[in-house]
């Protein structure tokens, strides 16, 4: 059991962090929503429509504040995963080595006929199956963030409905609100940030270091040292 | 199983499952 948490501890930390903080938006969403519908009832002289904690956490309104900022996390390590294979930051630990821009070969990426005897057994087969396992995290991350696009645009679609009626206007079809500012300045107010962050993660650690960390360069490194060199 | 399987499976089926219930919520229009 302790070998068990502590060979775990940075995904159980993570994820209790996770859970602790949905638990959190969830109460803090709930109270939120219903403030809202007390006040637009009271100017529309109707009943409000509260919701209960257990209803709130089911509704489209709930999932489209989830699935939004899922997306734009999974969008940042899509990105930063692709961006890397190519681009270079000179004396970044984010960053590759300056000579090492690219796919590299098989030799480096032990492929193929250059496989260990420990090696993932996809990697070794050297034909289609190794094509997609040599490309399974980006793949894979990448779904997720298809994946919580695409639930963040049907629950935002169905929440912006849900306003509209309650506004005596009609509902839009999914397409127009695919296009439309409500979509689009909830996922570029993500995106940006975490573009951001990203980027100024990328400069920073040039000069800057967290002694112990895998994200930093070791302290005594030159700041002119690039990638796992430095 | 072993536990770092177990961590793996457990993240993937928690991030699959979320965008699937969010994803069927927002298409059944709640």
């Amino acid at each position: 059991m302790r070998g068990f948490l502590r060979e775990n501890s940075l995904s159980i930390f993570f994820l209790g962090l996770f859970l602790a903080a949905l638990a959190g938006q969830a109460i803090a969403g709930h109270a939120h929503y219903n403030q809202e519908e007390i006040t637009h009832a009271k100017l529309l002289h109707e009943q409000p429509e509260t919701l209960s904690l257990g209803r709130y956490v089911v509704s489209s309104s709930f999932g489209q504040a989830v699935m939004e900022n899922w997306q734009s996390e999974y969008l940042q390590f899509t990105l930063m995963m692709m961006a890397t294979i190519w681009l270079l930051q000179k004396g970044s630990p984010e960053s590759k080595e300056l000579d090492k821009a690219g796919r590299e070969s098989d030799e480096d990426q032990m492929v193929g006929e250059h496989a260990r005897p420990d090696s993932p057994r996809w990697a070794t087969f050297g034909d289609w199956r190794t094509r997609i396992y040599e490309n399974s995290l980006l793949i894979v991350m990448g779904a997720i963030w298809l994946g919580t696009w695409f639930g963040h645009s049907v629950s935002g679609w169905s929440a912006f409905n849900a306003d509209q009626i309650g506004h005596e206007e009609k509902g839009v079809s999914y397409w127009s609100y695919i296009g439309s500012a409500d979509f689009w300045e909830a996922t570029l107010q993500n995106w940006q940030s975490e573009f951001l962050a990203v980027g100024s993660m990328a400069v920073l650690a040039v000069y800057l270091r967290q002694r112990g960390s895998p994200e930093s360069k070791p302290v005594g490194a030159p700041h002119s040292a690039t990638g796992v060199e430095g | 199983v072993n536990a770092v399987r177990f961590m793996f499976g457990l993240y993937l089926t928690l991030i699959v499952s979320g965008i699937a219930f969010y994803t069927v919520i927002g298409l059944t229009h709640h």
